[in-house]
């Protein structure tokens, strides 16, 4: 390492140039590096994300119930502990530029199970320049990352979206600043602990296609409000969090990347803001705040618990709209748009919605699950054929 | 409303289970190769012995081995899970742990801990205390002993701990471009001995072993750590229980147990003081601090980085006597102080300090470790037959 490694002089950030954009623009399609944080799906990391996600659907939470009471015959993952192998920020380049994620879709081929080995190659797709009130000029980046099993068949296919937006303009606009942490009355928190006991898991209970009709309604579901704990869990999940001379190695090789702390001269990374307020003010937000990737998650439980052990989840999609910030509560309600049988596969279409404590949505979607049927067309749900 | 406060029934409570046996589920049901992976990195330690998979099959394991305190993680070796003095506060104050067997990815460990020590004490940070100690003992899939472990706490009432707060006065200066370059310094020259023997004939009384650097310490170095870099703060085992509706159940099964965020109204974890400063500074401390079995581990990795493929650490002690928080950074250092054979195995001692910043030894202690010897019946580590 030839120059000094220090807090630079200013704490003018990056903005976005047509040079940078043009620099961003060359890796489309170019296979990126990653960190993944976990490489085989162990009953360990299954039945942490479950903890995680404050899961308690057998299936994904228990040892014995999918083993010995479903056709997966294992410890099944939840759909979405996909994001321990490939957390899906996809974002190169931009150097100082913050990076949001804004959502992602997914679709799965086939079920993760204990055990499996899931590797991701991942892509960046598109670099389209926008605009909004957050920070005025920004950039999406888009990305696609490609889950595979040990046999090298396809597991998952994800395609996130995130936003790029300069630090400096977002805290001039002040978008959030008038948010703060919620305050609970002890009502709301009754009424959020009923909410948390009253959760419906349709579990080993079949839903067929044939009993679910246009307009049924999702048993909704709550997360929050949200905790350093939470946090902790989550992260130490996806995350491949560098630490000492890895993170000291890295921040020297990327120095435009550094967070650097005034009052103790020491460097940090941008996650931090997941648990530090004055790191999180810094591009713009109010607060500490949540990855984005947790409420795709809860969106995934809240149709996890409604479609049943034999069902599979084969497509999400979630837009987020809103900083989700710590101490905020989470609704996640759900409307089935639809159902059918198409090329022998039997499914519903859903339509998702999550807002918060403040009756704001903060995140929607769709998903796409495919579900037992009484007659004897469709296949069984998951079953892969030729 | 529960009583937050050491009393005699409660201390009586905890005596009356002295060598009583508890074994808890592990942590963790498998020995794989991305927690060995994940704690080694955690805690800072690059050594390919242990973050690299295949690396292991060419060395004395013939397999990939865990960092010797990686038991950590199927059992976390303090001694907050004896529990007893509900809302009255624990700080993790030592380590003596003993490695007897490698731990090897696909390995199962079993954990068994029983309270060792109950007895009163007082000191300047926080008056009236309660020291507990807890042995643990972890076991494998083949009823082999792995290793003891012993944790010693300190339990003080957080309400005291702040009044009498010694430390209230730090307030750091920032580090200067000169500091901050001694310290890159040190991180660029850690060694690695690996796979070069360190013959026991070649080590000297008076040796000097490392330094090793770990710091800037950050919030996210201590917190995003739970799961891997040891000290499983959140999770099972007497802590909490999960995210969400876990967390809140939990919190609702433990009276007097959570602590209630004052700006939100809400309950949260306890010991956020190791990632939410105004929590820390709440029950006397100047700032985030870290989870201590990480400051046993950096001795550890000194050892190992030191001992090389062929060495084997045999006993690692500390007292953690400084708190380590956001910003401090640690220099690990080492010095030869005796050297002896004990039936195959060639022994060193090795003195332990963790000088921070300030120049404070936050903690002092020492190790044994076993040398490869030119002596052809020296005890090697991984060889079955190997004991004294």
């Amino acid at each position: 390492m030839s120059a000094t490694f220090a807090p630079p002089q200013t704490r003018d950030y990056p903005g976005l140039t047509e040079a940078s954009i043009a620099h961003a623009r060359e890796l489309i399609g170019v296979p990126l590096r990653r960190r993944p944080h976990y490489t085989v799906a162990t009953r360990d990391v299954l039945l942490r994300w479950a903890k995680a996600l404050g899961s308690r659907n057998p299936l994904y939470a228990d040892l014995s119930h999918g083993t010995l009471h479903t056709p997966w015959a294992a410890l099944v993952a939840h759909p979405t502990s996909i994001f321990g192998f490939d957390d899906t920020f996809v974002a190169p380049r931009l150097a100082g530029i913050h990076a949001l994620y804004a959502g992602v879709s997914i679709e799965w081929q086939r079920q993760v199970r204990a055990g499996d080995t899931l590797h991701a190659d991942a892509v960046l797709t598109g670099v389209e320049e926008r605009d909004g009130r957050f920070c005025g000029p920004m950039v999406l980046q888009t990305g696609e990352v490609r889950y595979v099993d040990g046999r090298g068949q396809p597991v998952a296919v994800a395609r996130p979206r995130i936003l790029r937006t300069p630090r400096d303009p977002a805290r001039r606009l002040g978008k959030y600043d008038g948010l703060t942490r919620h305050h609970y009355e002890p009502e709301e928190m009754a009424r959020i602990l009923k909410a948390y006991e009253d959760e419906e898991v349709r579990g080993d209970v079949p839903r067929y296609l044939e009993d679910v009709h246009e307009g049924d309604r999702l048993s909704p579901i709550v997360k929050g409000p949200l905790t350093t704990e939470d946090m902790n869990f989550f992260v130490s999940e996806v995350s491949e969090t560098r630490a000492f001379r890895e993170f000291i190695a890295h921040a020297r090789r990327h120095p435009a990347d550094v967070y650097w702390h005034e009052d103790k001269g020491m460097p940090d990374s941008w996650d931090a803001s997941l648990l530090l307020d004055k790191v999180a003010r810094e591009f713009g937000f109010p607060c500490a705040h949540d990855t984005g990737l947790q409420r795709v998650s809860w969106m995934e439980m809240l149709v996890t618990n409604w479609m049943g052990d034999l069902a599979m989840l084969r497509k999400l999609d979630v837009r987020l709209h809103a900083p989700f910030l710590h101490a905020d509560t989470a609704w996640l309600t759900g409307t089935v748009t639809g159902t059918g049988v198409t090329d022998r596969r039997a499914h519903a279409t859903l339509a998702l919605d999550c807002a918060n404590q403040r009756g704001e949505t903060v995140a929607s979607g769709t998903a796409v699950v495919e579900l037992p049927a009484r007659s004897f067309e469709p296949l069984q749900p998951g079953l892969v054929v030729a | 409303m529960a009583e937050r406060a050491i009393t005699e029934e409660g201390i009586a409570e905890l005596e009356s289970r002295l060598g009583s046996y508890y074994r808890s589920g592990p942590y963790r049901l498998d020995v794989s190769a991305d927690d060995i992976r994940n704690n080694a990195r955690m805690n800072g330690d690059w050594n390919p012995l242990f973050v690299d998979a295949a690396y292991g099959a060419g060395t004395r394991y013939g397999a990939h081995v865990a960092p010797p305190t990686y038991v950590d993680l199927i059992k976390h070796y303090t001694a907050t899970a004896i529990g007893g003095l509900p809302g009255v506060h624990a700080f993790h104050t030592g380590n003596d742990v003993e490695f007897f067997r490698p731990v090897r990815a696909g390995d199962v460990i079993g954990p068994t801990f029983r309270p060792w020590r109950v007895e009163r004490k007082s000191g300047r940070f926080a008056g009236e205390m309660v020291a507990m100690d807890m042995e643990i003992l972890y076991r494998n899939q083949f009823d082999e002993l792995v290793a003891i472990a012993h944790g010693n706490v300190f339990r003080v009432v957080r309400e005291d701990a702040r009044r009498r707060a010694k430390y209230a006065d730090v307030t750091p200066a920032p580090y200067t471009a000169a500091e901050l370059e001694r310290i890159w310094d040190t991180y660029d020259h850690e060694e690695v001995r690996g796979p070069e023997p360190r013959y026991w004939e070649d080590v000297a009384v008076g040796d000097v072993v490392g330094p090793i650097v770990r710091g800037p310490l950050r919030v996210v170095e201590v917190s995003f750590r739970n799961w891997y870099g040891g000290g499983q703060l959140t999770g099972a085992g007497g802590m909490t229980f999960g995210g969400h509706y876990h967390q809140f159940r939990e919190y609702l099964d433990r009276p007097g147990y959570a602590e209630t965020d004052e700006a939100t109204g809400v309950d949260d974890h306890p010991h956020r003081g190791h990632w939410e400063d105004s929590f820390a500074r709440k029950i006397g401390v100047p700032g985030v601090y870290d989870i201590a079995v990480q400051r046993t581990a950096w001795h550890a990795t000194l050892m190992t980085n030191w001992a090389g493929d062929d060495g084997w650490l045999r006993r690692v002690w500390c007292e953690f006597r400084r708190f380590n928080v956001e910003g401090d950074t640690t220099w690990i250092t080492g010095k030869v102080v005796r050297k002896w054979i004990e039936g195959r195995e060639h022994m060193v001692e090795i003195e332990l300090a963790a000088h921070n910043q300030r120049g404070e030894d936050s903690t002092p202690g020492g190790a044994f470790v076993v040398l490869p010897s030119r002596n052809p019946g020296a005890y090697v580590p991984g060889d079955p037959e190997a004991r004294r």
